[in-house]
Formats: structure tokens, C-alpha cells, sequence
């Protein structure tokens, strides 16, 4: 059951990527720009916990090892770690990863948004919900969720 | 060579177009979405190519996307299901200015989203599913009034579709569990008599064959399947209880759709089967008249890869105009085609 | 989940839970009671012991045990989440292995004890079950359920319903008043009867503030029994309220729902009106637990208030839920037309579920009532309120289909099918003692209990209130 208030009290802190150069070349709009894991990363990287003021990136909850392109098959899959196995929050996290990509990716791009095989005891579950686009979309149109997905979301759409 | 040609690309909805369906007499095309709106589309007989166009929107009926829509056998009557958790009933008015549609009823009782709603062959039921896990079968009364038949607690997920079988009242439903579940009258209650589980993941949507004695089923684990019929009795071998006749899956069709099967659509006239994919394809099956019946092989017409720009969440030939087929995809657009064999 | 079926049908749809374990899902979050604040540096240190208890260590460093969060029926009841997918949960606080610790701890006179006597009040669907599953007389049935509990430890032994006649008057009584009222108040009629928590549940939860004023404010007979048997056997049983054990024997889980709403919490006397809910499926579990034969059983007579053992058995005339709308019916005739009914004929309409009767005066229909049960007919009946149609006076309605009969904590039998063993259930209880309110008995009983209790004391005892439930709205707890 929900323990009052946060769950992982004390979450273990990481160092956090320099932010990438833009080239000027990717500047250029005319280039096609293909899709890279860094990209991805970068896109996701300051989404912040519902639970606390910081990064997914500050939480190691996204990695650059964890993200797979294939901008050739328009397929981009992102590996996301909860903090905690048990964590209640981690549909919700899975959801603003997910929601975040929906919004920045160009239309073409078929998102998987899965939780790192052993790091969550609903694993199973968690995947599947995320992957049923029905159940992403309702979602998406319950004003209160979409709120708290919102602020999540917010510094790494700027 | 079989081709699927596109006759038309249809822009109107403003989001995900999730349903496509045709009334009874294959004259009218309708679809739903995201955008709130159920719209209406016929032929254009004055334009020279054929179009097909909008001639209706219902809007005012939900607050929320319009998941499925279908038309009553008498053509009259449009029931629209929303994750609003309601499902509206739609009724032709006719005018000085034309047929209109009003939302004549509204039906309530589901906790949350209503993934789909479906009339019987009859037209004495509705049977509408939702997230709440249940199935509710809705009698149609002669004032026009829709009573509760039955509430059906047998699935225990989120339920994605219903569908009637073509002749009798007998109600398929799909599910999130993994299963199908198959439900009668009986007395005066409805139960459920059958549950077909093959499928590793959830079942979006199935379809019975003109007969009623085979059903396709697609699903998230990337595979279609056909189930068939065997009586109590049958000469087959193959066992029933409580004599009821038992759906035993009889072919299974893998490595074939790269993503996600959302839809399936079983043509009454022809027995083409089509498929919408997440991979933003449709494809053509038809069984293969050479094989076991018992043990029957799928085999593939058509692919069109690009069908829409993003994935297709529907498709449904036209039960008059042979080969006549609708799609629908998130690119906010419907699309017919025409299947030349 | 296998316990699933023993709540009604009606409570299994508020379900909303989709697939992860209660532990995870329940949004309640927990109360602890003594919170310490973290520091802000978040030096927070738990440590798991190898009882598996939490410690935090304080300043000091030394370990101090954290309590567990505990979420009680209650609690369950006050949220908008899941139900039963808490089961589990929800069910430990009510559970026949605690009762049966309390018979064990009452025996051994251990110190630690939470009560000192048990007193038990049999309901008539439970009886019937076990006379069903066993095949033999209602009778033996009970003698042998009164054994099992004295055996146990109950000093007392009711029937439930020798006190369901206070609930049946003061429900014609309100009845008749809200008929009276409704010209100056909408929502006085209809009146629907609020003895099935199942049916509460999903009022409160699912319709909230629109439709509770319909629902009678009376008290279920399992509550009034509990109320009365706290007042008056305290003080013969040389003991008080908060230290008698109230056990009350019911068709299903719901009514352990019921038992533990806080507005059946008495503050004075720090004690629940019904302590223990316990249903049939359990007392089989009890039974095996303790390796005896149901038909191996004794048999033993049943307490009255009064002291007058095993009175002759007899149930209200009416349904097999309590006769609700049969006794509103009549009372109501009889009061507001003077008329005195013979028989009452409930009339099944589209399924055998829905039944109404009605009395005409002069040509034309004067009250209308209806008996209605399980969840499709509920919903039909609330969607035609909801559209302001016309449906009928007084509505007895129950969440179980054929009502509380069925109830989904009865016995069933692996060879007969639920629409036959309703069939035997029905016809077992037609065949019981059926009884017209006694005014005498009912004034005895009353003066016994209530004496010269002012009319509001009076009131106070036998009503109670219904509360809307809100949606949360709080996204992170927010199931989709």
C-alpha cells in the first residue's frame, strides 16, 4: 500500500550529462535529420519525477544505453528503470517518457516505451498498459492526469 | 496478381479516426474519433469520379472521443460508444431540410470508457464493453427504450470489443485478458458459454464468416487466428460439455504483421479476410480453398504497406458492393479501396 | 480471485482495479501515527529486522520499530478506489480466524483478550443454506448452528430475525411519513430500502448525492440487533459494551462492509455495534478447522430476550430477503387506506427479479411497490429515477440476484446449478413459519430496550445516514 507521502525517501543521486552541442548542421532544417540515441536521450533526460524535484537523467530512471533507434524502421524504444522495484509511480513515469516522444517525434516514429526487464516487480504489466495506444489515449483525456504528466514533462519540451 | 487500388483518401476528422463501418445496404460509410464527431459519408453522384464525401456530422452526443459506431439493422438507428462512458443512440430524423440525426438516448451505467458498442442481427440487442471489465447487453424496447438485459462480469480486464454473430443472438467479446468469451440467452439471463484462449496478448477485435461457424480473431501478440465451430456430437472427435458447442482454434498466423493486428474484417460475400496493423499496413488474406477445413491455411492476397502514414485502427468491407473495403488510421484520415482479384 | 463471488455482483463492478496487486494499487495512503519529519537532508534509515519489522533509527541511532500502515475496512469503504481488488486486505480485519482467536483467548481467560463474551445472531439465509447443503429440516440446521457457536463460546444465541420486526415497523412508519411528504419534497418517494450494503456501496460510490435521499434511513436488522443487544445484555452479562463480542451470522461479505461503517462505531461506549461478520463459506472453513462434521453437531436451543428458550421459529411474511416491500405494503394500505391485505401477490415482469405488487382504490392504483434484485435491474430501475420516469413507491431492492437467499457467502453444491439451488432456497423458505408484525411483541421488545427513551433517542437507534462518496481526483492515484 502507499506509504504516506514518498516512497523512495532517500533516492541515490547521479551525475548529470553535459548537454550536447548543436551543430549547425542540424540547425539547418532543409538537412534530413535523422534520429539518434542521443536525441532521444536528450528529449527525455529532464523530464522530472511526479514525486520529486528531480531528472529522470539525476535518478538514472533513462540512460543512453537503454535507448534503441532505428531511424531506417522509424523504431524508437526507450528501457526506462524505476528507482525502486515496487515504485507505484511507475506507469506514471512510463507514461510522461512515453508522452514526451509522442509529442516531439516526428509522426512516422513508432514509440515502445518498456520498463528494464527485472527492474520492477510489475514489469509485465506496466509494458503492457503502456503499449496499449487505447488506454494511452483515454489517458490522455483525464484533465487530472494529463495535468501531473504536463508538469513532468514541461523542462524538457523547452 | 490481386490488388487493393485506393479509390479515395478522406480528410475531415481532426485526430485519430479509430472506427470505420458501413450501414446494411452499403450505401452509407461512417466513422468516429478522436475528434468527438461521428460523421457520415455516401457517394457523390453528381461528381464525375464517384467520391465519396461528408454529408453528416453528429457531434453534441459525448465529451470524449468517439471509440466505435453502428448502424442498427433497419438503418434507422446509429448507437455511438465514447470513453465517456456512455453510448449514445442516434435516430434519423427526416425534414424539409433532409435526414438528420438526433441523439435520441442516452445510455448509461459503465464505470468508465466504452471501448465499443454493436446491434444484434436481430436488432432486438445491443451489446456494448468497456474498461469497467463488463459486457452489457441492452434489450431494445418498442417505445425506443434500451433496458439492461444483462451485466456480464466474465472477463477480468478491460474489454476491447463485441461483436454478434451474423444469425443468431450470440454475443463474441474481446479482451485485454488474452481471451474471447462467448455468451447466449438463456432463460432470462445471458451467460457465458465458451471462453477461446490461444492468444499471448490482448485481443483487439474479431470477426465471424457469413455462416456464423468460423470467427477470426487479431491481436497485440502479432498474430491472427481462426477458430471454428464443432457441435456437440460433431463427427470430428472433437469433445463438448454441457452441450454446448466448443470454438476450437484451428489455424494461427504468425511472423506475418511486424506489429500490432487492430482490426479484422471478414468479407460475407467474397471471405476475404482484411487486416489493420500498427505496422500502418492492410492486408488480404483468404483461407485457402485447398485446405483442410479441419485445419484450414491462411494465405496471403495483398499488402499495402503504406496504406495510411500512421497506424490503421479499423477496416470493414461493405456488405453489398463486392470488394469494397474502409480504413481508418491515427493520420485523421479514412480511406476506400477497391480489392480486384 | 476465489473469494471474489462472495461479494455481490453490484460490489465487483465498483472494481476498478486493473492488474496490479492491492498492495500496490490501494490509493489510500496510510495514517501513521507517530510521523516523525524527515530531516531535510533526508538521513532517513530504515532497517528490516529478521521478524520482518521496520525499524527507524532515531537521532541516536538506536532503532525504534515503525508501525505497520494498516488499512481497515473502513477505509475502504470512505474511498473512491478499488474494492474488492483489496480483498485480501479488506478481509483480514473480518476474517473467521480472528474470531476464532477471540473464542481461543475468551477460553483461556488470557489477559490480553480483546472481549470477554460472545453473543451470535443467527440470520435465517445462512440456516437455510447449511439445511440445503446438508438436506435436512431448517430446524435441525439451526439447533445444530447454535451448538457449533455455544460450543465455541457464544453465551447467546439469536435469531436475527426476532429483532427484525423493530426494523420492519420503524420502516413502514418512515415510509408512510415520506408518503405523506411528497407533495412538499421531490426526492420523499421513491423510498428504497437500504438493507443490502451492496446495493449502499454502489449508491454511494457510483451516484452519490442525487439518489441517497431516496434510500431509507432505517437501519438494517443486522445494526439494530447489534445497537440493542450492546444496550441491554451488558449489564445481565455482567460486562460492558466494548468487551462483548457481537457476532453476526449473514448470507454475505457485504454485510461485513456494512458492520464496519464508522457511523456503527458507538463513541461512548468505544465499541462497534456488530463486531464479526461471519458467513456460511466460513463457518465451513471453521468446521474444518476444527475437524468436526457439520452433521455430527448437537443441537441447541436459541435465546430470547426475554429469557424464554427456543420460542417457536418463525421469519417475516415476504421475500427471502427480509419481506421488506411486503410489510411496507401492507402497513402503508392499512394506514394511509384503511385497507387490510390478505395476500400479496408480487408479479414478475421481464425477469423473475423484478416483481411489483400494487393496491387500487376506487379504480385507480393508490401504491405501487417493487421487489428488485441484481445489478441489471437495480441499473434499470436508477437510469429511469435518473430520467425523472415514474416507478414506484417503495422499492426493496437487493444486489444479489434473487436477493439475499443467494448471497454470495451461501454454500453452494459442485452438482447442483445456482438456479436450482435458488429454486430449493425459495422453496425451504416458504415453507418457514411466515409471521405478521406482533404490535405486542414489538412494544415489549421496545420497552425492554428503549424504556422510556425520548422519541429522538428512539430514532437515534434505529436510523442512520448515508454519505456520496468522491471521485479522486488525485492523478497520481488515478487508475487508467
Amino acid at each position: 500500500m502507499t506509504t504516506k507521502g514518498i516512497e523512495n525517501v532517500n533516492p541515490q543521486r547521479f551525475v548529470k550529462k553535459t548537454k550536447r552541442e548543436v551543430t549547425t548542421q542540424e540547425e539547418d532544417e532543409s538537412v534530413k535529420d535523422p534520429i539518434d540515441e542521443r536525441e532521444i536521450f536528450d528529449l527525455l533526460r529532464d523530464i522530472s519525477d511526479p514525486e520529486h524535484p528531480m531528472s529522470l537523467e539525476e535518478l538514472n530512471v533513462v540512460q543512453i544505453t537503454n535507448i534503441e533507434v532505428d531511424d531506417h524502421q522509424n523504431s524508437v524504444k526507450v528501457f526506462y528503470t524505476p528507482t525502486i522495484p515496487h515504485c507505484s509511480m511507475a506507469t506514471l513515469i512510463g507514461l510522461s517518457i512515453k508522452v514526451c516522444l509522442l509529442r516531439s517525434l516526428p509522426p512516422r516514429f513508432k514509440v515502445e516505451v518498456n520498463i528494464s526487464p527485472g527492474s520492477h516487480a510489475s514489469e509485465e504489466a506496466v509494458n503492457k498498459q503502456l503499449a496499449d495506444k487505447e488506454r494511452v489515449s483515454a489517458a490522455l483525456e483525464n484533465s487530472n492526469l494529463l495535468e501531473v504528466v504536463n508538469q513532468c514533462i514541461v523542462k524538457s519540451l523547452e | 496478381m490481386a490488388r487493393l487500388d485506393e479509390v479515395c483518401k478522406l480528410p475531415g476528422h481532426q485526430g485519430i479516426v479509430w472506427n470505420v463501418g458501413w450501414n446494411h445496404e452499403g450505401t452509407i460509410l461512417i466513422s468516429c474519433g478522436e475528434d468527438k464527431t461521428v460523421r457520415l459519408w455516401a457517394r457523390n453522384i453528381n461528381s464525375e469520379n464517384n467520391l465519396w464525401v461528408c454529408h453528416s456530422i453528429l457531434s453534441d452526443g459525448h465529451q470524449r472521443t468517439i471509440r466505435s459506431v453502428s448502424f442498427s439493422p433497419c438503418n434507422k438507428l446509429i448507437a455511438s460508444a465514447s470513453f465517456d462512458g456512455t453510448c449514445c443512440i442516434w435516430e434519423k430524423k427526416t425534414s424539409t431540410e433532409g435526414n438528420q440525426y438526433e441523439c435520441t438516448a442516452t445510455l448509461e451505467g459503465h464505470e468508465n470508457e466504452v471501448k465499443c458498442v454493436a446491434w444484434s442481427a436481430s436488432g432486438s440487442f445491443l451489446a456494448t464493453c468497456s474498461r469497467d471489465k463488463s459486457v452489457w447487453i441492452w434489450e431494445v424496447g418498442e417505445d425506443g427504450d434500451f433496458e439492461c438485459a444483462a451485466v456480464l462480469s466474465a472477463h477480468t480486464q478491460d474489454v476491447k470489443k463485441v461483436v454478434w454473430h451474423p444469425h443468431q443472438d450470440i454475443l463474441a467479446s474481446a479482451s485485454y485478458d488474452n481471451t474471447v468469451k462467448l455468451f447466449c440467452e438463456e432463460d432470462d439471463d445471458w451467460v457465458c458459454f465458451g471462453t477461446l484462449k490461444s492468444h499471448d496478448s490482448t485481443v483487439w477485435s474479431l470477426a465471424f464468416d457469413s455462416s456464423g461457424k468460423n470467427l477470426a480473431t487479431c491481436s497485440d501478440d502479432r498474430t491472427i487466428k481462426i477458430w471454428k465451430e464443432y457441435l456437440p456430437g460433431n463427427q470430428f472427435g472433437i469433445a463438448t460439455s454441457d452441450n454446448t458447442p466448443t470454438w476450437k482454434c484451428v489455424c494461427t498466423l504468425s511472423a506475418v504483421h511486424p506489429r500490432a493486428v487492430y482490426d479484422i474484417s471478414w468479407c460475407h460475400q467474397t471471405g476475404l479476410i482484411a487486416t489493420a496493423s500498427g505496422d500502418d499496413a492492410i492486408r488480404i488474406f483468404r483461407i485457402d480453398p485447398e485446405s483442410d477445413p479441419h485445419a484450414p491455411t491462411l494465405e496471403q492476397l495483398v499488402t499495402v504497406p503504406r496504406a495510411h502514414e500512421q497506424d490503421v485502427n479499423s477496416v470493414a468491407w461493405n456488405p453489398v458492393i463486392t470488394g469494397l473495403l474502409a480504413s481508418c488510421s491515427d493520420d485523421m484520415h479514412l480511406k476506400v479501396w477497391q480489392y480486384k482479384g | 480471485m476465489a473469494t471474489s463471488s462472495r461479494f455481490s455482483s453490484v460490489i465487483q463492478l465498483t472494481d476498478l482495479d486493473d492488474f496490479i496487486t492491492p498492495s500496490q494499487e490501494c490509493i489510500k495512503p496510510a495514517k501513521t501515527q507517530n510521523a516523525k519529519p524527515i530531516t531535510s537532508s533526508g538521513s532517513a534509515k530504515i532497517q528490516i529486522g529478521e521478524d520482518g519489522t521496520y525499524s527507524q533509527l532515531n537521532k541516536e541511532g538506536r532503532p525504534e520499530k515503525l508501525q505497520k500502515a494498516q488499512i481497515t475496512l473502513n477505509d475502504c469503504l470512505a474511498c473512491s478506489g478499488c474494492i474488492t481488488s483489496a480483498e485480501s486486505v479488506l478481509i483480514g480485519q473480518q476474517n473467521h480466524m480472528e474470531f476464532l482467536k477471540i473464542c481461543k483467548d475468551i477460553e483461556l481467560s488470557l489477559p490480553s483478550r480483546s472481549f470477554d463474551k460472545v453473543v451470535v445472531g443467527l440470520s435465517c439465509q445462512p440456516i437455510l443454506s447449511f439445511a440445503n447443503k446438508f438436506q435436512i429440516p431448517p430446524e435441525e440446521a439451526r439447533a445444530k448452528l447454535s451448538a457449533l457457536f455455544r460450543q465455541l463460546g457464544a453465551v447467546k444465541v439469536f435469531d436475527v430475525e426476532s429483532f427484525s420486526d423493530l426494523c420492519l415497523v420503524e420502516c413502514g412508519q418512515d415510509f408512510v411519513h415520506r408518503y405523506r411528504e411528497q407533495s412538499s419534497n421531490s426526492t420523499s418517494i421513491p423510498v428504497l430500502a437500504s438493507a443490502c450494503p451492496g446495493w449502499i456501496c454502489y449508491a454511494e460510490k457510483t451516484h452519490g448525492n442525487w439518489i441517497l435521499p431516496h434510500l431509507s434511513e432505517v437501519k438494517s436488522p443486522q445494526q439494530i440487533a447489534g445497537v440493542l443487544i450492546k444496550d441491554v445484555l451488558p449489564n445481565e452479562l455482567q460486562t460492558s459494551a466494548s468487551r462483548l463480542a457481537v457476532v453476526m451470522i449473514m448470507p454475505c461479505f457485504d454485510k461485513k462492509l456494512e458492520a464496519s461503517r464508522s457511523d456503527f462505531f458507538r463513541e461512548d461506549q468505544q465499541s462497534k455495534d456488530v463486531d464479526f461478520v461471519i458467513t456460511p463459506v466460513e463457518i465451513e472453513q471453521i468446521l474444518e478447522e476444527l475437524a468436526i462434521e457439520f452433521v455430527d453437531l448437537g443441537s441447541s436451543q436459541i435465546d430470547s430476550l426475554d429469557g424464554t428458550a427456543d420460542t417457536a421459529w418463525s421469519v417475516p411474511s415476504g421475500s427471502g430477503s427480509g419481506g421488506y416491500a411486503e410489510h411496507v405494503l401492507r402497513f402503508a394500505a392499512k394506514e394511509l387506506y384503511g385497507m387490510t391485505l390478505e395476500h400479496v401477490k408480487f408479479q414478475p415482469l421481464k425477469n423473475s427479479d423484478i416483481r411489483e405488487a400494487f393496491i387500487e382504490k376506487d379504480g385507480e392504483q393508490v401504491l405501487s411497490v417493487a421487489i428488485v434484485n441484481g445489478f441489471r435491474n437495480i441499473q434499470n430501475l436508477v437510469q429511469k429515477m435518473k430520467r425523472k420516469k415514474r416507478t414506484y413507491d417503495y422499492v426493496e431492492i437487493m444486489a444479489c440476484p434473487s436477493g439475499c437467499l443467494n448471497g454470495g457467502a451461501q454454500l453452494r453444491t459442485e452438482s447442483m446449478e445456482t438456479k436450482a439451488l435458488t429454486a430449493n432456497m425459495e422453496a425451504l423458505h416458504s415453507k418457514l413459519e411466515h409471521r405478521q408484525i406482533d404490535d405486542v411483541k414489538v412494544n415489549k421488545l421496545n420497552h425492554v430496550w428503549l424504556g422510556k427513551a425520548s422519541p429522538e433517542e428512539h430514532q437515534n437507534k434505529l436510523r442512520t445516514s448515508y454519505h456520496a462518496v468522491q471521485k479522486s481526483t488525485n492523478a497520481l492515484t488515478v487508475k487508467w
